[in-house]
Protein backbone atom coordinates (compact mmCIF):
# COMPACT_ATOMS: atom_id res chain seq x y z
CA UNK A 1 0.00 0.00 0.00
CA UNK A 2 1.40 3.42 -0.88
CA UNK A 3 2.03 6.06 1.80
CA UNK A 4 -0.74 8.20 0.28
CA UNK A 5 -3.31 5.41 0.45
CA UNK A 6 -2.27 4.53 3.99
CA UNK A 7 -2.71 8.17 5.05
CA UNK A 8 -6.14 8.29 3.42
CA UNK A 9 -7.12 5.06 5.15
CA UNK A 10 -6.05 6.47 8.50
CA UNK A 11 -8.04 9.64 7.80
CA UNK A 12 -11.15 7.65 6.94
CA UNK A 13 -10.83 5.69 10.18
CA UNK A 14 -10.88 8.97 12.15
CA UNK A 15 -14.26 10.08 10.86
CA UNK A 16 -17.21 10.76 13.18
CA UNK A 17 -18.85 7.49 12.20
CA UNK A 18 -16.05 5.63 13.98
CA UNK A 19 -15.91 7.97 16.98
CA UNK A 20 -17.13 7.06 20.45
CA UNK A 21 -18.81 10.46 20.83
CA UNK A 22 -21.02 10.05 17.75
CA UNK A 23 -24.64 8.88 18.00
CA UNK A 24 -26.77 8.44 14.88
CA UNK A 25 -29.09 5.60 15.74
CA UNK A 26 -32.60 6.77 14.71
CA UNK A 27 -34.28 5.45 17.87
CA UNK A 28 -31.70 7.24 20.02
CA UNK A 29 -32.19 10.49 18.09
CA UNK A 30 -35.96 10.29 18.51
CA UNK A 31 -35.47 10.05 22.27
CA UNK A 32 -32.81 12.76 22.39
CA UNK A 33 -34.80 15.27 20.31
CA UNK A 34 -38.30 15.70 21.82
CA UNK A 35 -40.99 15.84 19.15
CA UNK A 36 -38.82 14.54 16.29
CA UNK A 37 -41.26 11.66 15.71
CA UNK A 38 -44.36 13.88 15.66
CA UNK A 39 -44.08 15.48 12.21
CA UNK A 40 -40.87 13.83 11.06
CA UNK A 41 -38.77 10.81 11.89
CA UNK A 42 -35.30 9.66 12.75
CA UNK A 43 -35.65 7.08 9.97
CA UNK A 44 -36.26 9.59 7.17
CA UNK A 45 -34.00 9.97 4.15
CA UNK A 46 -33.68 13.73 4.66
CA UNK A 47 -31.61 13.16 7.82
CA UNK A 48 -29.05 11.24 5.82
CA UNK A 49 -26.80 9.57 8.40
CA UNK A 50 -26.34 12.68 10.52
CA UNK A 51 -26.21 12.35 14.26
CA UNK A 52 -25.14 14.06 17.45
CA UNK A 53 -21.63 14.60 18.74
CA UNK A 54 -21.80 14.23 22.53
CA UNK A 55 -18.36 15.79 22.89
CA UNK A 56 -19.27 19.08 21.24
CA UNK A 57 -23.09 18.90 21.62
CA UNK A 58 -23.55 19.49 17.92
CA UNK A 59 -25.14 17.89 14.92
CA UNK A 60 -22.55 16.29 12.75
CA UNK A 61 -22.29 13.99 9.76
CA UNK A 62 -20.63 10.57 9.65
CA UNK A 63 -18.00 11.85 7.23
CA UNK A 64 -17.02 14.80 9.42
CA UNK A 65 -14.17 14.58 11.91
CA UNK A 66 -12.16 16.61 14.39
CA UNK A 67 -9.09 16.63 16.64
CA UNK A 68 -11.10 15.14 19.52
CA UNK A 69 -11.70 11.90 17.64
CA UNK A 70 -11.71 8.91 19.98
CA UNK A 71 -12.12 5.48 18.45
CA UNK A 72 -15.03 3.39 19.68
CA UNK A 73 -14.18 0.48 21.91
CA UNK A 74 -13.53 -2.72 19.97
CA UNK A 75 -12.29 -0.96 16.86
CA UNK B 1 -28.71 6.00 30.34
CA UNK B 2 -25.15 4.80 30.65
CA UNK B 3 -22.53 5.25 27.99
CA UNK B 4 -22.35 1.49 27.56
CA UNK B 5 -25.98 1.47 26.56
CA UNK B 6 -25.28 4.30 24.12
CA UNK B 7 -22.59 2.25 22.47
CA UNK B 8 -24.94 -0.69 22.06
CA UNK B 9 -27.38 1.56 20.25
CA UNK B 10 -24.97 3.19 17.92
CA UNK B 11 -25.52 2.17 14.34
CA UNK B 12 -22.49 2.23 12.13
CA UNK B 13 -23.09 4.17 8.97
CA UNK B 14 -23.10 1.69 6.12
CA UNK B 15 -20.35 2.10 3.55
CA UNK B 16 -22.79 1.02 0.84
CA UNK B 17 -25.60 3.36 -0.11
CA UNK B 18 -27.67 0.29 -1.01
CA UNK B 19 -28.40 -0.30 2.68
CA UNK B 20 -30.75 2.70 2.48
CA UNK B 21 -33.16 0.48 0.58
CA UNK B 22 -34.09 -1.37 3.77
CA UNK B 23 -32.86 1.00 6.48
CA UNK B 24 -34.90 4.12 5.61
CA UNK B 25 -38.64 4.45 5.96
CA UNK B 26 -38.85 6.38 2.67
CA UNK B 27 -37.90 3.23 0.79
CA UNK B 28 -40.23 1.05 2.82
CA UNK B 29 -43.06 3.45 1.99
CA UNK B 30 -42.17 2.89 -1.67
CA UNK B 31 -42.07 -0.91 -1.34
CA UNK B 32 -45.41 -0.98 0.48
CA UNK B 33 -47.15 1.62 -1.66
CA UNK B 34 -45.98 0.21 -4.99
CA UNK B 35 -46.61 -3.33 -3.74
CA UNK B 36 -50.26 -2.45 -3.08
CA UNK B 37 -50.55 -0.75 -6.48
CA UNK B 38 -49.03 -3.75 -8.30
CA UNK B 39 -51.18 -6.29 -6.44
CA UNK B 40 -54.20 -4.14 -7.29
CA UNK B 41 -53.20 -4.07 -10.94
CA UNK B 42 -52.50 -7.81 -11.19
CA UNK B 43 -55.91 -8.60 -9.67
CA UNK B 44 -57.58 -6.06 -11.97
CA UNK B 45 -55.83 -7.47 -15.06
CA UNK B 46 -57.10 -10.93 -14.14
CA UNK B 47 -60.70 -9.84 -13.74
CA UNK B 48 -60.63 -9.48 -9.97
CA UNK B 49 -60.12 -6.48 -7.66
CA UNK B 50 -58.40 -5.37 -4.46
CA UNK B 51 -61.63 -3.68 -3.37
CA UNK B 52 -62.74 -6.58 -1.13
CA UNK B 53 -60.01 -5.76 1.37
CA UNK B 54 -60.19 -1.97 0.90
CA UNK B 55 -63.32 -1.64 3.01
CA UNK B 56 -64.14 1.60 4.86
CA UNK B 57 -67.14 2.58 7.00
CA UNK B 58 -69.81 4.24 4.80
CA UNK B 59 -71.79 7.43 5.38
CA UNK B 60 -74.50 6.71 7.96
CA UNK B 61 -77.33 8.34 9.85
CA UNK B 62 -78.66 5.61 12.14
CA UNK B 63 -76.98 3.09 14.37
CA UNK B 64 -78.89 0.33 12.61
CA UNK B 65 -77.22 1.20 9.28
CA UNK B 66 -73.83 1.14 10.89
CA UNK B 67 -74.51 -2.14 12.69
CA UNK B 68 -75.69 -3.78 9.47
CA UNK B 69 -72.51 -2.66 7.67
CA UNK B 70 -70.20 -4.15 10.28
CA UNK B 71 -72.26 -7.33 10.60
CA UNK B 72 -71.95 -7.87 6.86
CA UNK B 73 -68.30 -6.85 6.51
CA UNK B 74 -66.46 -7.77 9.72
CA UNK B 75 -64.43 -10.47 7.96
CA UNK B 76 -63.15 -7.87 5.48
CA UNK B 77 -62.02 -5.64 8.36
CA UNK B 78 -60.24 -8.53 10.06
CA UNK B 79 -58.49 -9.42 6.80
CA UNK B 80 -57.52 -5.81 6.20
CA UNK B 81 -56.18 -5.45 9.72
CA UNK B 82 -54.12 -8.63 9.29
CA UNK B 83 -52.77 -7.33 5.98
CA UNK B 84 -51.67 -4.02 7.51
CA UNK B 85 -50.07 -5.81 10.48
CA UNK B 86 -48.06 -8.09 8.20
CA UNK B 87 -46.72 -5.39 5.86
CA UNK B 88 -46.08 -2.79 8.55
CA UNK B 89 -44.43 -5.35 10.87
CA UNK B 90 -42.14 -6.42 8.06
CA UNK B 91 -41.10 -2.83 7.39
CA UNK B 92 -40.79 -1.68 10.98
CA UNK B 93 -38.89 -4.80 11.99
CA UNK B 94 -36.35 -4.06 9.26
CA UNK B 95 -36.08 -0.49 10.60
CA UNK B 96 -35.30 -1.81 14.09
CA UNK B 97 -38.66 -1.67 15.85
CA UNK B 98 -39.84 -4.59 17.97
CA UNK B 99 -42.90 -6.52 16.72
CA UNK B 100 -43.99 -7.17 20.33
CA UNK B 101 -44.32 -3.40 20.80
CA UNK B 102 -45.65 -2.53 17.34
CA UNK B 103 -48.49 -5.08 17.19
CA UNK B 104 -50.37 -4.07 20.39
CA UNK B 105 -49.80 -0.44 19.44
CA UNK B 106 -51.22 -1.00 15.97
CA UNK B 107 -54.24 -2.87 17.37
CA UNK B 108 -55.05 0.26 19.39
CA UNK B 109 -54.41 2.49 16.37
CA UNK B 110 -56.66 0.40 14.11
CA UNK B 111 -59.53 0.35 16.61
CA UNK B 112 -59.23 4.11 17.10
CA UNK B 113 -59.11 4.56 13.31
CA UNK B 114 -62.42 2.72 12.92
CA UNK B 115 -63.87 5.01 15.59
CA UNK B 116 -62.52 8.07 13.74
CA UNK B 117 -64.03 6.85 10.45
CA UNK B 118 -67.37 6.22 12.14
CA UNK B 119 -67.53 9.72 13.63
CA UNK B 120 -66.23 11.34 10.43
CA UNK B 121 -68.79 9.49 8.27
CA UNK B 122 -71.74 10.43 10.49
CA UNK B 123 -74.00 12.75 8.50
CA UNK B 124 -74.81 14.83 11.60
CA UNK B 125 -71.09 15.39 12.29
CA UNK B 126 -70.57 16.49 8.68
CA UNK B 127 -73.31 19.09 9.13
CA UNK B 128 -71.05 20.75 11.72
CA UNK B 129 -67.96 20.41 9.47
CA UNK B 130 -66.49 17.71 11.72
CA UNK B 131 -64.27 15.88 9.23
CA UNK B 132 -62.21 12.68 9.57
CA UNK B 133 -58.75 14.35 9.80
CA UNK B 134 -59.88 16.72 12.55
CA UNK B 135 -61.58 13.93 14.51
CA UNK B 136 -58.38 11.86 14.36
CA UNK B 137 -56.17 14.73 15.40
CA UNK B 138 -58.39 15.88 18.30
CA UNK B 139 -58.91 12.34 19.59
CA UNK B 140 -55.16 11.66 19.49
CA UNK B 141 -54.29 14.94 21.18
CA UNK B 142 -56.87 14.32 23.92
CA UNK B 143 -55.56 10.82 24.64
CA UNK B 144 -51.88 11.81 24.72
CA UNK B 145 -52.28 15.05 26.68
CA UNK B 146 -55.18 14.38 29.03
CA UNK B 147 -54.60 10.72 29.80
CA UNK B 148 -51.39 9.57 28.25
CA UNK B 149 -50.16 6.27 26.92
CA UNK B 150 -46.95 4.33 27.66
CA UNK B 151 -44.16 5.65 25.49
CA UNK B 152 -43.35 2.22 24.05
CA UNK B 153 -46.66 2.37 22.20
CA UNK B 154 -45.11 5.07 20.00
CA UNK B 155 -43.56 2.29 17.92
CA UNK B 156 -46.93 1.92 16.18
CA UNK B 157 -47.63 5.66 15.88
CA UNK B 158 -45.30 6.27 12.90
CA UNK B 159 -46.65 9.56 11.50
CA UNK B 160 -44.07 9.92 8.74
CA UNK B 161 -44.16 6.31 7.65
CA UNK B 162 -47.94 6.36 7.27
CA UNK B 163 -48.05 9.67 5.46
CA UNK B 164 -45.28 8.61 3.05
CA UNK B 165 -47.08 5.34 2.32
CA UNK B 166 -50.25 7.36 1.76
CA UNK B 167 -48.45 9.73 -0.61
CA UNK B 168 -47.13 6.83 -2.72
CA UNK B 169 -50.70 5.46 -2.90
CA UNK B 170 -51.92 8.94 -3.76
CA UNK B 171 -49.60 8.90 -6.76
CA UNK B 172 -51.68 6.02 -8.17
CA UNK B 173 -54.77 8.24 -8.16
CA UNK B 174 -53.10 11.28 -9.70
CA UNK B 175 -52.56 11.38 -13.50
CA UNK B 176 -48.89 11.71 -14.45
CA UNK B 177 -49.87 14.29 -17.06
CA UNK B 178 -51.14 16.47 -14.22
CA UNK B 179 -47.73 16.35 -12.51
CA UNK B 180 -46.08 17.42 -15.76
CA UNK B 181 -48.66 20.13 -16.44
CA UNK B 182 -49.04 21.64 -12.97
CA UNK B 183 -45.67 20.76 -11.45
CA UNK B 184 -43.69 23.72 -12.89
CA UNK B 185 -46.21 26.27 -11.55
CA UNK B 186 -46.12 24.55 -8.17
CA UNK B 187 -42.32 24.67 -8.14
CA UNK B 188 -42.31 28.35 -9.16
CA UNK B 189 -44.89 29.40 -6.56
CA UNK B 190 -43.33 27.30 -3.81
CA UNK B 191 -39.86 28.66 -4.57
CA UNK B 192 -41.04 32.26 -4.22
CA UNK B 193 -42.70 31.56 -0.88
CA UNK B 194 -39.86 29.40 0.42
CA UNK B 195 -37.19 31.97 -0.36
CA UNK B 196 -39.17 34.87 1.09
CA UNK B 197 -40.13 32.90 4.23
CA UNK B 198 -36.56 31.73 4.80
CA UNK B 199 -35.08 35.21 4.51
CA UNK B 200 -37.78 36.78 6.70
CA UNK B 201 -37.16 34.28 9.51
CA UNK B 202 -33.40 34.49 9.06
CA UNK B 203 -33.34 38.30 8.94
CA UNK B 204 -35.62 38.73 11.97
CA UNK B 205 -33.62 36.10 13.90
CA UNK B 206 -30.31 37.81 13.30
CA UNK B 207 -31.80 41.27 13.97
CA UNK B 208 -33.04 40.21 17.40
CA UNK B 209 -29.74 38.62 18.28
CA UNK B 210 -30.15 34.93 17.60
CA UNK B 211 -27.21 32.84 16.45
CA UNK B 212 -26.99 32.45 12.65
CA UNK B 213 -27.09 28.66 12.87
CA UNK B 214 -30.34 28.82 14.83
CA UNK B 215 -31.64 31.39 12.34
CA UNK B 216 -30.88 28.99 9.48
CA UNK B 217 -32.48 25.99 11.21
CA UNK B 218 -35.63 28.01 11.98
CA UNK B 219 -35.69 29.51 8.49
CA UNK B 220 -35.46 26.21 6.61
CA UNK B 221 -37.94 24.62 9.02
CA UNK B 222 -40.47 27.33 8.24
CA UNK B 223 -39.72 27.56 4.53
CA UNK B 224 -39.34 24.00 3.27
CA UNK B 225 -40.73 20.98 5.07
CA UNK B 226 -40.89 21.65 8.78
CA UNK B 227 -39.16 19.34 11.24
CA UNK B 228 -37.46 17.24 8.54
CA UNK B 229 -35.97 20.35 6.98
CA UNK B 230 -34.87 21.70 10.35
CA UNK B 231 -33.03 18.43 11.10
CA UNK B 232 -31.43 18.41 7.66
CA UNK B 233 -30.30 22.02 8.10
CA UNK B 234 -29.00 21.32 11.60
CA UNK B 235 -26.84 18.51 10.24
CA UNK B 236 -25.68 20.55 7.27
CA UNK B 237 -24.46 23.51 9.30
CA UNK B 238 -23.28 21.56 12.36
CA UNK B 239 -25.81 23.31 14.59
CA UNK B 240 -25.74 23.10 18.36
CA UNK B 241 -27.80 20.24 19.76
CA UNK B 242 -30.43 22.46 21.40
CA UNK B 243 -31.33 24.31 18.19
CA UNK B 244 -33.26 21.50 16.49
CA UNK B 245 -35.66 20.92 19.44
CA UNK B 246 -36.48 24.65 19.41
CA UNK B 247 -37.40 24.44 15.72
CA UNK B 248 -39.31 21.20 16.31
CA UNK B 249 -41.45 22.82 19.02
CA UNK B 250 -42.29 25.85 16.88
CA UNK B 251 -43.06 23.80 13.78
CA UNK B 252 -45.37 21.44 15.70
CA UNK B 253 -47.25 24.26 17.43
CA UNK B 254 -47.81 26.28 14.26
CA UNK B 255 -48.51 23.22 12.10
CA UNK B 256 -51.27 22.07 14.45
CA UNK B 257 -52.74 25.58 14.64
CA UNK B 258 -52.74 25.74 10.83
CA UNK B 259 -54.54 22.40 10.50
CA UNK B 260 -57.53 24.04 12.15
CA UNK B 261 -57.13 27.58 10.77
CA UNK B 262 -56.32 27.16 7.06
CA UNK B 263 -59.30 25.01 5.92
CA UNK B 264 -61.86 27.20 7.64
CA UNK B 265 -60.13 30.44 6.65
CA UNK B 266 -60.19 29.20 3.04
CA UNK B 267 -63.87 28.36 3.43
CA UNK B 268 -64.60 31.80 4.90
CA UNK B 269 -62.82 33.37 1.92
CA UNK B 270 -64.91 31.19 -0.47
CA UNK B 271 -61.78 29.76 -2.08
CA UNK B 272 -62.40 26.96 -4.60
CA UNK B 273 -61.07 23.56 -3.63
CA UNK B 274 -57.92 23.67 -5.80
CA UNK B 275 -57.04 27.19 -4.66
CA UNK B 276 -57.50 26.24 -1.01
CA UNK B 277 -55.33 23.17 -1.49
CA UNK B 278 -52.59 25.23 -3.13
CA UNK B 279 -52.69 27.73 -0.26
CA UNK B 280 -52.45 24.95 2.31
CA UNK B 281 -49.57 23.41 0.34
CA UNK B 282 -47.74 26.71 0.33
CA UNK B 283 -48.35 27.62 3.95
CA UNK B 284 -48.42 24.41 6.01
CA UNK B 285 -45.15 23.30 7.57
CA UNK B 286 -45.18 19.51 7.34
CA UNK B 287 -46.58 16.90 4.97
CA UNK B 288 -48.62 15.09 7.62
CA UNK B 289 -50.18 18.27 9.04
CA UNK B 290 -50.77 19.62 5.55
CA UNK B 291 -52.59 16.49 4.44
CA UNK B 292 -54.85 16.78 7.49
CA UNK B 293 -55.75 20.34 6.46
CA UNK B 294 -56.00 19.60 2.71
CA UNK B 295 -58.09 16.45 3.26
CA UNK B 296 -60.41 18.47 5.51
CA UNK B 297 -60.85 21.07 2.77
CA UNK B 298 -61.31 18.35 0.18
CA UNK B 299 -64.02 16.76 2.35
CA UNK B 300 -65.78 20.13 2.54
CA UNK B 301 -65.65 20.33 -1.28
CA UNK B 302 -66.89 16.75 -1.66
CA UNK B 303 -69.97 17.70 0.37
CA UNK B 304 -70.57 20.83 -1.72
CA UNK B 305 -69.70 23.26 1.08
CA UNK B 306 -67.00 24.84 -1.10
CA UNK B 307 -66.64 24.92 -4.89
CA UNK B 308 -64.68 22.24 -6.72
CA UNK B 309 -63.99 18.57 -6.06
CA UNK B 310 -62.44 16.79 -3.11
CA UNK B 311 -59.54 15.58 -5.26
CA UNK B 312 -58.60 19.11 -6.34
CA UNK B 313 -57.69 20.20 -2.80
CA UNK B 314 -55.55 17.12 -2.14
CA UNK B 315 -53.89 17.15 -5.56
CA UNK B 316 -53.11 20.89 -5.45
CA UNK B 317 -51.69 20.47 -1.96
CA UNK B 318 -49.56 17.50 -3.02
CA UNK B 319 -48.17 19.25 -6.07
CA UNK B 320 -47.31 22.34 -4.05
CA UNK B 321 -45.91 20.67 -0.95
CA UNK B 322 -44.30 17.48 -2.23
CA UNK B 323 -43.25 18.50 -5.75
CA UNK B 324 -42.80 22.23 -5.09
CA UNK B 325 -41.14 22.18 -1.68
CA UNK B 326 -40.02 18.81 -0.30
CA UNK B 327 -37.77 17.74 -3.15
CA UNK B 328 -35.52 20.78 -2.75
CA UNK B 329 -34.42 20.04 0.81
CA UNK B 330 -31.05 18.59 -0.26
CA UNK B 331 -30.19 21.75 -2.20
CA UNK B 332 -31.13 23.94 0.77
CA UNK B 333 -28.95 21.81 3.04
CA UNK B 334 -26.02 21.94 0.65
CA UNK B 335 -26.18 25.71 0.15
CA UNK B 336 -26.44 26.27 3.90
CA UNK B 337 -23.51 23.94 4.51
CA UNK B 338 -21.39 25.89 2.04
CA UNK B 339 -22.36 29.22 3.62
CA UNK B 340 -21.85 27.89 7.14
CA UNK B 341 -18.38 26.54 6.44
CA UNK B 342 -17.16 29.48 4.36
CA UNK B 343 -18.88 32.54 5.84
CA UNK B 344 -19.98 31.70 9.39
CA UNK B 345 -18.36 30.27 12.47
CA UNK B 346 -15.93 27.50 11.62
CA UNK B 347 -17.19 24.19 12.99
CA UNK B 348 -14.18 21.90 13.50
CA UNK B 349 -14.06 19.04 11.01
CA UNK B 350 -17.29 20.08 9.26
CA UNK B 351 -17.31 19.08 5.60
CA UNK B 352 -19.57 19.97 2.71
CA UNK B 353 -20.44 17.41 0.10
CA UNK B 354 -22.59 18.05 -2.96
CA UNK B 355 -23.71 14.41 -2.78
CA UNK B 356 -25.97 15.32 0.15
CA UNK B 357 -28.44 16.69 -2.41
CA UNK B 358 -29.12 13.04 -3.21
CA UNK B 359 -28.64 11.60 0.32
CA UNK B 360 -31.27 13.95 1.67
CA UNK B 361 -33.67 13.63 -1.26
CA UNK B 362 -37.06 12.52 0.12
CA UNK B 363 -37.04 9.20 -1.72
CA UNK B 364 -40.74 8.46 -1.21
CA UNK B 365 -41.37 11.05 -3.94
CA UNK B 366 -39.86 8.53 -6.40
CA UNK B 367 -42.55 6.03 -5.39
CA UNK B 368 -45.22 8.71 -5.75
CA UNK B 369 -44.12 9.44 -9.33
CA UNK B 370 -43.74 5.74 -10.29
CA UNK B 371 -47.22 4.94 -8.93
CA UNK B 372 -48.61 7.81 -10.99
CA UNK B 373 -46.81 6.57 -14.14
CA UNK B 374 -48.01 2.97 -13.63
CA UNK B 375 -51.68 3.83 -13.27
CA UNK B 376 -51.52 6.44 -16.03
CA UNK B 377 -50.04 3.86 -18.45
CA UNK B 378 -52.61 1.27 -17.39
CA UNK B 379 -55.51 3.63 -17.96
CA UNK B 380 -54.44 5.27 -21.25
CA UNK B 381 -55.99 2.49 -23.34
CA UNK B 382 -59.43 2.96 -21.74
CA UNK B 383 -62.12 5.38 -22.88
CA UNK B 384 -63.54 7.73 -20.24
CA UNK B 385 -66.70 5.63 -20.10
CA UNK B 386 -64.73 2.40 -19.56
CA UNK B 387 -62.55 4.12 -16.98
CA UNK B 388 -65.60 5.20 -15.00
CA UNK B 389 -67.28 1.79 -15.38
CA UNK B 390 -64.37 -0.54 -14.61
CA UNK B 391 -60.95 0.99 -13.87
CA UNK B 392 -62.13 3.47 -11.28
CA UNK B 393 -64.33 1.21 -9.14
CA UNK B 394 -62.12 -1.88 -9.48
CA UNK B 395 -58.63 -0.36 -9.22
CA UNK B 396 -58.34 3.37 -8.50
CA UNK B 397 -61.11 3.78 -5.89
CA UNK B 398 -59.91 0.84 -3.73
CA UNK B 399 -56.35 2.25 -3.76
CA UNK B 400 -57.85 5.58 -2.71
CA UNK B 401 -59.67 3.86 0.17
CA UNK B 402 -56.46 2.21 1.36
CA UNK B 403 -54.79 5.61 1.10
CA UNK B 404 -57.55 6.98 3.36
CA UNK B 405 -56.65 4.37 5.97
CA UNK B 406 -52.96 5.29 5.79
CA UNK B 407 -53.83 8.95 6.27
CA UNK B 408 -56.15 8.24 9.22
CA UNK B 409 -53.33 6.24 10.87
CA UNK B 410 -51.17 9.32 10.27
CA UNK B 411 -53.65 11.91 11.59
CA UNK B 412 -54.27 9.88 14.74
CA UNK B 413 -50.54 9.35 15.21
CA UNK B 414 -49.87 13.09 15.05
CA UNK B 415 -52.18 13.55 18.03
CA UNK B 416 -51.00 10.46 19.89
CA UNK B 417 -47.32 11.48 19.69
CA UNK B 418 -47.79 15.19 20.39
CA UNK B 419 -47.16 15.58 24.11
CA UNK B 420 -47.04 19.31 24.65
CA UNK B 421 -45.44 18.93 28.09
CA UNK B 422 -42.47 17.07 26.57
CA UNK B 423 -41.61 19.62 23.89
CA UNK B 424 -38.55 21.81 24.43
CA UNK B 425 -39.12 25.40 25.50
CA UNK B 426 -38.67 27.53 22.38
CA UNK B 427 -38.07 30.92 24.01
CA UNK B 428 -39.52 34.30 23.11
CA UNK B 429 -37.01 35.36 20.46
CA UNK B 430 -37.21 32.18 18.37
CA UNK B 431 -40.99 32.37 18.67
CA UNK B 432 -41.01 35.94 17.37
CA UNK B 433 -38.67 35.12 14.49
CA UNK B 434 -40.56 31.98 13.42
CA UNK B 435 -43.95 33.65 13.78
CA UNK B 436 -42.88 36.55 11.59
CA UNK B 437 -42.15 33.98 8.89
CA UNK B 438 -45.52 32.30 9.47
CA UNK B 439 -47.35 35.61 8.95
CA UNK B 440 -45.50 36.42 5.73
CA UNK B 441 -45.79 32.82 4.49
CA UNK B 442 -49.56 32.68 5.01
CA UNK B 443 -50.18 36.10 3.45
CA UNK B 444 -47.91 35.52 0.45
CA UNK B 445 -49.26 32.00 -0.03
CA UNK B 446 -52.81 33.38 -0.12
CA UNK B 447 -51.85 36.13 -2.58
CA UNK B 448 -50.16 33.71 -4.98
CA UNK B 449 -52.78 30.94 -4.70
CA UNK B 450 -55.94 33.06 -4.70
CA UNK B 451 -54.85 35.93 -6.97
CA UNK B 452 -51.70 35.45 -9.08
CA UNK B 453 -52.19 31.74 -9.95
CA UNK B 454 -55.89 31.46 -9.00
CA UNK B 455 -57.08 30.39 -12.47
CA UNK B 456 -54.44 27.68 -12.62
CA UNK B 457 -55.38 26.10 -9.29
CA UNK B 458 -59.14 26.60 -9.68
CA UNK B 459 -59.15 24.75 -13.01
CA UNK B 460 -56.90 21.90 -11.92
CA UNK B 461 -58.23 18.77 -13.74
CA UNK B 462 -61.48 20.44 -14.63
Amino acid sequence: MSADLAARGAGAARLCRSCTHFRNDPAYLERALPGLNVLSSGYASVRGEDGLCLKHDRFTGPRDGCADFTPRAGR
Amino acid sequence: MSDTEFNKELVETPRSGWAELWRKEDWWAIWLGLGIVLVGYVLFANGSSIKWIAVTPPKWTTGAQLGAHFAANWVRYVAQFAGWVVVFSLALNALGHKAREFIPSFILLYVLSIAVFIVGQWQTANYYNIEVPLVGLVLGLAISNLGGLPRWLDSGFRVEFYVKTGIVLLGATLPFTLIIWAGPVAIFQASIVSLVTFFVIYWVSVRIGLDRQLAAVLGVGGAVCGVSAAIAAAGAVGARKEYAPIAITLVILWAIVMIFVLPFAAQALHLPSGVGGAWIGTSEFADAAGFAAAQTYGDLAARGVVAGTGDQAVWAFTLMKVVGRDVWIGIWAFVLAVVATTRWEKVPGKKTDVAQIWWRFPKFVIGFVIASVIVTLVTTSYSLADFNRTVNPELVAPIKDLRSWAFVFCFLSIGLTTRFRDLAKAGTKPFIAFTSGVVVNVALGLLLSAAVFAAHWENLVR
